[in-house]
């Protein structure tokens, strides 16, 4: 199985990431900004033709609006330096067919989606990573249920 | 004197209204209390009720945030001294998130959740019934119902499983489990599990029984009119402002102050 993650991330303001940047701040957090995307993990069988998933991504309306999303793939299905990922903790199914806001995508076998959160110093770069990790311990992951993947 | 009760309102919260009626119609004075208002009025109340909405638009997760808000300093002291403590739906969430309920790990570090239906993650509003399933006196909260009470009410939520580990669902079984979906006669079985639940659980209970909380909402099943019309069709208005099962348990509630 081979897996391909997309971010599609908001073009206008991000009313949870204030939201997670303030509550952050007021439990002792220290940073000064918060970069929040959404993550979407495929995996196809290893023969599959994957190059127009992408296009396919675009008609999916529950999770890209184009006047308001901007969609990209990524190089590689995990975080990137600096950057965590929220998700269930559940195992994704493999399926026949995976359906997502009623749009069939070809070829995909598994889907997941995780929230990928960045902490941000005042200068704009990424907080050490001992500061992200207490966000995600006093916020942003209930271990209950859900897994933090870090790079 | 009747006792004081209040219902905390998140931003987002919008069950505040039919929680209050509920409770007034169970005999305790009502007071709405915005969740940044932590004066001394609020903290004086001899209990709490936490209602059903999306308390900050569930960002982050349900009740992620609420859990953090200076309202929640008031319960948490509050449930800490005993005071009753319910939380309904949403409000539910936020005692999980809280770690209040069950209550096995430090405060605001919870080791349970009501996470995402299966499947899906779809939101289910549907009605259904919830079984006690602890002896009542275990809890003030739960002394006035009868053994194995059912009890109507509604399901209105999108997370409402209850996921844990497989050691705290086994303490959870064990010690916390109050109430577990059902069909009406009180049968439990997966058909009944409206969300894939974890032990088919309706609503957990903490350790001293002073802390309730609750998936499904008892207050929309309160009078005949709000129960299912084709179930008690209701003939003559004053048949339809007749109680309904729902408000047994709001009533219990309430008698925890005697």
């Amino acid at each position: 199985m081979i897996e391909h993650a997309f971010e599609i991330r908001l073009a206008i303001p991000d009313n949870e990431a204030y939201t997670a940047l303030a509550t952050l701040q007021r439990l002792g957090v220290a940073c000064a900004g918060i970069a929040r995307t959404d993550i979407h993990v495929f995996g196809f069988d290893d023969d599959a033709n994957t190059s127009d998933l992408e296009t396919q991504l675009k008609t999916v309306a529950t999770i890209f609006n184009p006047n308001k999303h901007r969609l990209r793939a990524r190089e590689e299905p995990r975080p990137n330096a600096g950057e965590v990922w929220i998700s269930s903790a559940d195992v994704p199914a493999v399926h026949e067919r995976v359906t997502i806001g009623g749009v069939e995508l070809r070829g995909v076998r598994t889907a997941w989606r995780a929230t990928s959160w960045r902490l941000l110093d005042s200068g704009g770069k990424d907080v050490p990573e001992p500061i992200l990790d207490q966000a995600v311990e006093t916020l942003l992951c209930n271990p209950a249920f859900q897994r933090a993947i870090k790079p | 004197m009747k006792p004081k009760v209040v219902v905390f309102v998140f931003p987002g919260t919008n069950s505040e209204d039919e929680t209050k009626r509920a409770l007034e119609a169970s005999g305790v004075d009502v007071a709405l209390v915005r969740s940044d208002d932590t004066t001394d009025a609020a903290k004086k109340a001899d209990g709490y009720v936490l209602p059903g909405g999306f308390a900050h638009e569930d960002r982050i997760r349900a009740g992620a945030v609420a859990a953090h808000d200076r309202a929640m300093d008031v319960v948490i002291e509050a449930a800490e001294k005993g005071k009753p403590v319910l939380g309904i739906c949403n409000g539910a969430q936020v005692l999980l998130e809280s770690g209040l309920v069950p209550g096995t790990s430090q405060v605001r570090r919870p080791s349970a959740a009501f996470a995402p239906n299966i499947p899906g993650g779809r939101f289910r509003c549907v009605h259904i019934y919830m079984r006690l399933l602890i002896a009542p006196a275990r809890s003030a909260l739960l002394a006035a119902l009868p053994e194995d009470a059912v009890i109507p009410a509604w399901v209105a939520h999108g997370e409402g499983r209850l996921a844990a580990s497989f050691d705290e669902l086994a303490h959870v079984e064990r010690e916390h489990l109050a109430f577990v979906y059902s069909d009406a006669n009180g049968d439990v079985n997966p058909q009944a599990v409206p969300n894939g639940s974890a032990l088919g659980a309706a609503g957990l209970i903490n350790k001293a029984g002073n802390v309730l909380a609750i998936m499904p909402h008892p207050e929309r099943d309160a009078w005949t009119f709000m129960h299912r019309y084709d179930l008690v069709p209701a003939k003559t208005a004053h048949e339809a402002l007749q109680p309904s099962g729902g408000i047994a348990l709001i009533q219990s509630f309430a008698k925890a102050f005697v």
